[in-house]
This record gives structure tokens, C-alpha cells and sequence, in this order.
């Protein structure tokens, strides 16, 4: 129940529990001190008063005279109450040996002859101690299961044991006097606590936030994507500073390597795709042309009536546009090709213009490159690919944007418009053969791109948003 | 008179003026206060002595003493010229002692003894209800206080040395009352005189006792006068004080002392406390 309390409570209340203990201990041990004064100050004044008391009642008791006892005892009762009243006794008494009363300040209670324990709970304690221990010197008793403190001094005459003068100090007599330190000590201990109560709770939630915090996000994770989890830590440079600085560490490589996982997924299934069509190619062209070269011989050579004319005619067309197909899906670029310069580009410029100026869309073009040791064909390809999809893409007075640069070791592409974004859904199959969001494409034009750029030892991405649509190649510079 | 008196004395009066007589006109007369009545009354005793001196053309000094038996000793041998002391000493030292004057109360020379308990205590209605209880004498040369009660029980055949499980002396009637009221002894025979005295001034120590039962009367305790006061000296005294009932001087004096007056005084009055000596002599003064 409480293991699973929220730090966010559990910390405060820890304080709590420990101020309140601290308070109550210094208090305990203040009041523990007051009393053990309070007591000493009693011992030592009843002492006095018992030394002088127990000599003047020799000359008493040696003339067996009740009365002059009597009168001795009861003497401090008779005068004004003590500065202290605590410290005045409840009773004092003279027994004899056998533990009876002798004389008492008070002989309703304590009637004489009679044994000193038939006064009282108290005092029939005291009797039983007293007759276990026997006489001896001057004693303060604080004996349990009492209400009184005892002060016990032996009345001897030239050492023979007269009796004993007991003096009984009610400990409720301290009540008062003893009631105040408390209450001192206990306001003492309440302005702490309530002075320090909030501080703890204030501290312990300040200290307990972050890791609350913590715990939220570290329960995101898994549900969310590590992209969405915006987990706003306390900058500081101690053990949770380091914990949300780790947090933020550990965030930030799990979101790369998903990515890269999903790059690599992507690029594994491309590459599949690549290899299955490419074989589909080889396997189709080779029977395909076949398949050509019959016909051309038979329509060349062969006697063919009208029909038959028609129906080869049919067939060839049929096979070409397989092969057409096919040729389209298996992307070869070859190395004997002539090096990609700025002519190219201008070309791929002047090739696009029209139809992106039927979108009455404007093209930013930015090309400033030398010639690169890239196969040319392949590479205008792929730009006019991209351009043209771009025309298609760009909304009326929409923007078309071409920036071709070399530099770092590889050349960069990139072609942008501004117009709809590509539903996200598409985006991971985007360069996918036989995708297309519109009526009019074959579905391979992003699929030839990246075979190129692939073959080419590049790589493309796509990124689109409200802003635009972005396509960005590398293909790095065979050195 | 004793030798070692009569030097000092002899001695006082080398001191104190021209020799040739045994004691000066101005040297103070020693006047004996038994504790019997009056206890702690210093004020009164010093309004007594201003009273006493210019009428008697002598300084007096009051002289308080703890017991009875010191006072009738120091006026038997002289230390004490006169003192004012119980009738029992006076009834069994009738020879050697001179009545001066007897204190007349509530109209008469007597007194009696009171039998008290505590306020408490509803079920004693005589001394003989008291057996095995505690119970406070005032002094062994006292007649209300101690010779009273114990007679009482001789004559009923009882032994009193048994017949309380505790006795003690209290040394004066004032204590006596004290003690029963505070719970120390369970009853007293004390002077009925103190008894209304204490009753009269300090309500509160009586209210805590009940007065059981009262005693036949007694003659008073007198002043009298010790065989070293010359007869002129025990005339002028007995002047003075027979003479206070009708002084208006003397007024606030005996209100204060509860008495009406001062008269001669009979010794025959004393004849019953003489014959009550008799009859307790058999048996053992000390508790």
C-alpha cells in the first residue's frame, strides 16, 4: 500500500515522519530533563528539611513526647506554602521500628499505631519496601506503582535506630510546574513543526517532480513513438539532472535506430523488390525476344494473308509493349556512359519548362556544378523524373524548386514543390514500383529513381508536409 | 530556699542595689505561668505585666515554663515568688504554698473538666467508650487534664494505664484540644475554661471537637505564692489582683483572659482535687 504511494507523496510524508519524530524526541528528552530537575530540586530541599527534622525529633522521641514530634512535623504545614508548592511535601511522618506511625502531619490519615501502609495504595508499597530493605541512610524512593515520591531518613541516637521520618511528595504536585515546561516545549515543538512541515513538502514534491515526471515518459515509452515523447526534465548537473539527461540521451538514439531500422527495412524490402523484378525481367525478356524475332521474320519473310497480317501486327505491338515494360522495370545504368555536366542539366531544364509552365508554376532553378564522374543518362533520368512529377504536383502559381550542387565528394539533388502533401500513408511504399496516387503514371517513376541512385551507390529520401515536397538524392563521387 | 538560689540571688541584689535586703524593691518578681491556660499569649502577658508593675511598686517578669512540675518545683524552692498553677499541685502542696488569689469565671471560683473528642467521632458518650483508643493528657500535675479522667476510671475499677491503647502528654489544654482536632489522639480531658476560651477566640480548633461531657466544678486554678515571697509582697499581690475585677483599667485585661475577676480564694475549695490525689496516688502517674 504504501510501497506504491507516489514519490510524490511518499518523500514529503518521510519528512514529515522524521521532523515529527525529531520534535517529539527533543521534546521527550526536554521534559524527561524538566522532571529529573524538578526532582532534584525536590530531593535536595526535602533533604535539608529531613536531616534537620529527623535531628531535632531525637530529644522527641527519646522522651516518648507525641506531641513534641507532632509539632515538629507539622511545622513547615503551618507556615505559608513555599515559593514552589511542588516542592512541598504531602505528608510527613515519624514511624517506629515495627513500621508504625509515630507521629504524622497529618494524623486523620496516618493514625497512630497504626501501620504506615493502612494509609494508601502508596504507602502500603512503601511499607512492603521498607521492610524488605531494613533501615539505612537518608534514601529518596521513586518507587513504581506509586503516586508519591518518598524521602526516607533514618531517626538514630547515638546509633541506636529510633524510627524513620517519612516525607511523600505527591508527583502530581509536579503537575503544575511540570504541565508548564511541557506546554513550553510542546509549542516550542508545534512552531518547528508547522515551520518546517511545509518546507519538507515543498522540498520533497520539488525533489520527487522529476521523477515523477520520469516515470511518466519512461511509461510512454513503447506506447508512443520516441519522436512524441517531449519530456520536459529539470536542467540540473546532480544524480537527477544525469537521470533526465540520460533519459533524453536514451530517447533520442532509440529514435535513430528506428529509423534506421525502418531505412533498413525499406531498402531490404526495395532491394527484394529490385532483385524479384529484375529476374521477372530477365525471365520474360529472353522468351520476349524470342518471341520478336518470330514475328519480324514471319511478317519479313513469311506469306501472310490479311488477317494474319493484322494479327502479328497485334501480337508484335503486344510484345513490345512488354518488353517496353519490362525494360522500364529493369533499370541498368552503365558505366560507359558520358560524365554528367551542366549541359545536362540545362537540358533537363529546357526539357521541363513547358510543362511546368502549363501549371503556370514557376521553376527556381539552381544548378552550378562542373562535370561529375557520373553517367549522364541515367542521372538526367531521374531529374526529370522527379521534375515531372513535380509539375504534376505543384498547384496553380505553385513553385517547382531544382537545386543541383557537388560538393563533399558527392552530388546532391534535391527537387521541391509546394504543393498537397503526400498522404502519409503512401510515404512508406513510395518508392515502390506500380505505386502512384494519380491516374495518369505508370507507378514507375519514383521505383526507376531509386533503382538509379541505388545502382549508383546513392540514396534518396522524401520528406512532405504542409510545407511542400521534398526529394533529396546523394550519390557519392567515385573517387 | 536553696543555697545555690540564695547566692544567686544574693548576687542579683549585689548587683542590683545596695545590699541588706535579700532581694532589691526594684529587682523583678519571677511570677510562674504554668502552661495551663495560656499558651502563646505574649501580648497578653506583657499588657498584664504593665498592669501588674506600678501597682504593685515592683517590676514583674512573667516566667513560661514547658510542664507544670517545673513550675511547682521552681516556686517550692524559690525561684518563683508566685505563680498561677493548676489546683492538683496546689491541693497536694497545700502546706508549702499560699493561696493569693482564684480567678472567678463565669461568676464563680470553679471550673470543670471537659471530656472531648473529634467533631467525627458520634458514638463516644463517655470516657469509657474510649477504650483502645488514644487519648491525650495534658500534663501529669494536671487536675482537669490528667487527674479527672484517670480517677474517673479508678473509680469504676478500671486500671488506667490499660484501658487506652495509647496515652500521651500534650503539655497544656490548648495542645490537648489541637490534638483531638486534628486527629492525633481520639479524645482529651481538657480545662473546660480553656476549652470556651479557645472556643471564644479561635472557633475553627473547637468546631473539630465535640464536648462529650463536663465534669463536676473544681476550684479554679489559683495564683498563689511561693514560701520565698515575703507576706507584704503576697498582700500587695493579692491587692492588685482581687482589685482588677472592679478597675475599669483592668477591663479589656480579663476580657481578654475570659475572666470575670480575682477573689481571696478558699483553700477548702481545693479539698476534692486533694481528696482525688489521694485516691489516684496508688496507682502509676506516667503513661
Amino acid at each position: 500500500m504504501l510501497r506504491d504511494l507516489s514519490l510524490r507523496y511518499k518523500i514529503p510524508l518521510r519528512g514529515a515522519v522524521l521532523i515529527l519524530i525529531t520534535s517529539f524526541a527533543v521534546t521527550a528528552a526536554l521534559i524527561f530533563r524538566a522532571y529529573d530537575d524538578l526532582k532534584q530540586d525536590l530531593i535536595a530541599n526535602a533533604q535539608g528539611l529531613a536531616s534537620v527534622m529527623a535531628h531535632s525529633l531525637i530529644p522527641a522521641m527519646l522522651k516518648d513526647d507525641v506531641w513534641g514530634s507532632y509539632q515538629i512535623v507539622r511545622a513547615p504545614f503551618t507556615v505559608a506554602p513555599a515559593e514552589h508548592p511542588a516542592l512541598r511535601a504531602d505528608a510527613i511522618l515519624v514511624v517506629n521500628g515495627a513500621l508504625e506511625v509515630y507521629a504524622a502531619s497529618h494524623p486523620q490519615a496516618f493514625r497512630m499505631l497504626s501501620p504506615v501502609g493502612a494509609a494508601g495504595p502508596d504507602f502500603a508499597v512503601l511499607q512492603r519496601y521498607l521492610a524488605e530493605s531494613g533501615a539505612g541512610a537518608l534514601r529518596v524512593l521513586d518507587l513504581p506503582r506509586t503516586e508519591s515520591l518518598f524521602v526516607v531518613t533514618p531517626i538514630v541516637s547515638d546509633q541506636v535506630p529510633l524510627g524513620l521520618l517519612i516525607m511523600s511528595y505527591r508527583r502530581d504536585g509536579f503537575t503544575p510546574r511540570f504541565a508548564r515546561l511541557v506546554g513550553r516545549a510542546g509549542v516550542a515543538t508545534l512552531v518547528v513543526i508547522a515551520a518546517l512541515l511545509p518546507l519538507s513538502w515543498y522540498w520533497g514534491a520539488r525533489l520527487a517532480e522529476p521523477l515523477v515526471k520520469l516515470a511518466g515518459c519512461l511509461g510512454r515509452i513503447g506506447r508512443e513513438p520516441p519522436a512524441q515523447l517531449d519530456c520536459r526534465l529539470l536542467e540540473s548537473r546532480d544524480e537527477i539532472g544525469q537521470l533526465g539527461t540520460g533519459f533524453r540521451q536514451m530517447l533520442r538514439e532509440l529514435k535513430a535506430k528506428q529509423d534506421l531500422e525502418r531505412q533498413v527495412i525499406a531498402a531490404e524490402r526495395l532491394a527484394a523488390v529490385g532483385r524479384l523484378t529484375a529476374s521477372i525481367a530477365h525471365e520474360i525478356n529472353n522468351p520476349l525476344g524470342g518471341m520478336l524475332n518470330a514475328i519480324s521474320t514471319q511478317r519479313r519473310y513469311g506469306q501472310l494473308d490479311a488477317l494474319g497480317e493484322k494479327t502479328f501486327s497485334l501480337l508484335e505491338r503486344g510484345l513490345i509493349q512488354v518488353r517496353d515494360t519490362v525494360s522500364a522495370l529493369l533499370v541498368e545504368t552503365r558505366a560507359t556512359q558520358r560524365h554528367f555536366g551542366p549541359d545536362d542539366a540545362e537540358d533537363v531544364r529546357t526539357l521541363v519548362t513547358p510543362d511546368i509552365q502549363r501549371q503556370h508554376a514557376r521553376l527556381e532553378w539552381e544548378a552550378e556544378i562542373e562535370p561529375v564522374p557520373l553517367p549522364a543518362t541515367p542521372i538526367r533520368q531521374v531529374l526529370i523524373n522527379l521534375l515531372l512529377n513535380a509539375a504534376k504536383a505543384v498547384p496553380p502559381e505553385g513553385r517547382v524548386g531544382c537545386r543541383i550542387r557537388a560538393e563533399a565528394g558527392a552530388l546532391d539533388l534535391c527537387v521541391t514543390n509546394d504543393g498537397e502533401p503526400i498522404p502519409e500513408e503512401h510515404m512508406p511504399h513510395l518508392f515502390e514500383p506500380f505505386v502512384h496516387d494519380r491516374p495518369d503514371g505508370n507507378g514507375l517513376g519514383l521505383w526507376v529513381c531509386y533503382q538509379i541512385v541505388s545502382q549508383l551507390g546513392g540514396r534518396i529520401g522524401a520528406t512532405s508536409d504542409a510545407g511542400g515536397t521534398r526529394f533529396a538524392i546523394q550519390i557519392p563521387l567515385p573517387a | 530556699m536553696n543555697r545555690r538560689l540564695l547566692l544567686k540571688l544574693a548576687a542579683g541584689a549585689w548587683l542590683a542595689g545596695p545590699p541588706g535586703s535579700v532581694r532589691a524593691e526594684d529587682e523583678p518578681v519571677p511570677f510562674g505561668i504554668a502552661p495551663v491556660f495560656l499558651t502563646e499569649m505574649t501580648s497578653l502577658l506583657q499588657d498584664w505585666r504593665t498592669y501588674l508593675e506600678p501597682r504593685l511598686g515592683s517590676p514583674v517578669l512573667f516566667v513560661q515554663r514547658d510542664n507544670y512540675r517545673e513550675v511547682t518545683d521552681s516556686l517550692l524552692s524559690g525561684r518563683l515568688l508566685f505563680a498561677w498553677i493548676c489546683g492538683y499541685p496546689y491541693a497536694v502542696n497545700r502546706d508549702r504554698l499560699a493561696l493569693v488569689a482564684v480567678p472567678i469565671y463565669q461568676g464563680a471560683p470553679l471550673y470543670r473538666s471537659y471530656l472531648i473528642v473529634g467533631a467525627s467521632d458520634r458514638s463516644t458518650h463517655s470516657l469509657l467508650d474510649l477504650k483502645g483508643r488514644i487519648f491525650a493528657y495534658t500534663d501529669p500535675d494536671s487536675n482537669s487534664g490528667f487527674l479527672v479522667p484517670r480517677v474517673d476510671l479508678v473509680r469504676q475499677g478500671i486500671d488506667p494505664d490499660h484501658f487506652f491503647r495509647r496515652t500521651f502528654f500534650s503539655g497544656g489544654h490548648r495542645n490537648a484540644i489541637e490534638a483531638v482536632s486534628v486527629g492525633l489522639a481520639d479524645g482529651a480531658h481538657v480545662d473546660g475554661y480553656v476549652w470556651d476560651t479557645v472556643e471564644r477566640f479561635s472557633p475553627q480548633i473547637t468546631r473539630q471537637t465535640r464536648v462529650v461531657s463536663r465534669s463536676k466544678s473544681y476550684g479554679f486554678p489559683p495564683i498563689v505564692a511561693g514560701p520565698a515571697a515575703s507576706g507584704d509582697l503576697r498582700l500587695r499581690m493579692r491587692e492588685v489582683l482581687t482589685g482588677m475585677g472592679s478597675d475599669p483599667a483592668a477591663a479589656g485585661l480579663l476580657d481578654r483572659l475570659n475572666l470575670d475577676g480575682f477573689v481571696p480564694g478558699e483553700p477548702d475549695a481545693f479539698e476534692e482535687i486533694a481528696v482525688m490525689a489521694q485516691t489516684a496516688r496508688g496507682v502509676p502517674r506516667a503513661p
